[in-house]
């Protein structure tokens, strides 16, 4: 039988210690903690002052700790406030996205007559726009970013088909709708 | 990691202290004080911890109040190391500077000293049990010793135990607060009456 050296017995005896003393204090009621913080020297409403924030805004249903009519209730609700901000920044995004749309689909109007006019290669020009997007996507700027993909479509529709072309449309999606690829949010 | 909500997670920070403060007791009333704010700082980083940490074996409540005590326990036991050997750190860093050219080994003395803590552990953990054996075989608590050679045969369970010693798990809880009062002055009187170092 292999036989542990002492030290590894003695961390298991005060580790085992430990567990039953946390045990016993879990017994203990209210009233009986405070008192026992008060005995110690330590204010328990002070010292309650520098808690860190709960891990989570809900307690497991049927909890041994909690009364039974704040079972399952928030504590605080920053969640909602996170998901509208959220939502109102998307939106914000998608308007942006359109108005600045419309105003270069003018633009392109007028462009597409020029590049007729002066014979400039539209597949060039559409990789450029696509440089230009994959630049914008680097800086995070996902609205300059769609607008150039866009444009460069336009000018080559299947340059749509290459993987950056690909990857950078997901990156924009994901960046301006971080909701929708999450269902049941 | 298990959610709890705000009144919860103070009422376990209420224990956790509590336990802090009854693992950092000293009957020097010099050092109560320092004590007192060593468990509060303990505890405190303790959650600290565990928030940062958010470990994901921790699906209960009860979970949460063990691995909190655990931290609690390390964080002191870390106070207690960075305490004692500060002096002895001190001295060392002041060989090394001393040292023409900063030599990249660890100094003799840095050696010495961790070697010389590392005995001290050994013999004060040897010394410890030898005695606790000692004390348990004189008050005939079969039921006490008979958990301590579990442990040193890696039987940690209280289950395993109990069959092993064909008693019941209450048996085995009810020896191990009794092993642990024994343990507890044992400790005391190896560490000087005081805590300290424990």
């Amino acid at each position: 039988m292999s036989r542990r050296h002492p030290e590894e017995i003695l961390a298991v005896l005060e580790e085992q210690a430990a567990e039953d003393e946390a045990r016993a204090i879990a017994k203990m009621s209210d009233a009986a903690l405070d008192d026992e913080l008060r005995r110690a020297g330590v204010d328990p409403e002070k010292a309650l002052e520098n808690v860190p924030a709960a891990p989570g805004a809900f307690a497991p249903a049927g909890s041994a700790l909690l009364p039974a009519d704040n079972a399952g209730k928030p504590s605080r609700a920053p969640r909602r406030r996170v998901r509208w901000s959220v939502a109102w920044t998307g939106a914000a995004a998608v308007a942006a996205c359109l108005a600045i749309a419309f105003a270069l689909s003018q633009k392109d109007d007028t462009r597409e007559d020029a590049v007729a006019a002066h014979g400039r290669d539209p597949t060039r020009e559409a990789s450029e726009l696509r440089d230009q997007a994959f630049a914008a996507c680097d800086r995070e700027e996902w609205a300059l970013c769609q607008i150039h993909l866009d444009a460069a479509k336009r000018l080559d529709p299947r340059g749509e088909e290459s993987a950056r072309v690909v990857r950078a449309r997901q990156a924009v999606h994901d960046a301006l709708f971080p909701d929708a690829s999450m269902p049941g949010q | 990691m298990i959610e709890v909500a705000k009144q919860e997670w103070e009422r376990l920070f209420k224990e956790v202290l509590v336990a802090a403060l009854r693992m950092t007791h000293t009957k020097d009333s010099m050092l109560v004080a320092t004590h007192r704010d060593r468990a509060r700082e303990a505890t405190q980083r303790a959650f600290e911890r565990c928030l940062r940490v958010r470990p994901a074996e921790v699906r209960s409540v009860d979970a949460l109040r063990a691995y909190l005590v655990k931290a609690v326990r390390s964080e002191l036991s870390h106070a207690n190391d960075e305490q004692e050997s500060r002096l002895e750190r001190e001295g060392a860093a002041a060989v090394e500077q001393a040292t023409v050219g900063g030599s990249v080994h660890t100094s003799a003395e840095v050696i010495h000293l961790d070697a010389a803590r590392a005995l001290r552990r050994r013999n004060r953990a040897a010394l410890a049990i030898e005695r606790l054996r000692e004390e348990l075989t004189a008050q005939s608590d079969a039921i006490a010793l008979g958990t301590v050679d579990c442990i040193a045969a890696g039987k940690t369970e209280p289950a395993d135990q109990a069959a092993f010693l064909k008693c019941s798990v209450e048996e085995i809880y009810a020896a191990r607060k009794r092993r642990k009062r024994v343990l507890e002055k044992i400790l005391d009187a190896l560490d000087g009456g005081d805590k300290e170092d424990a």
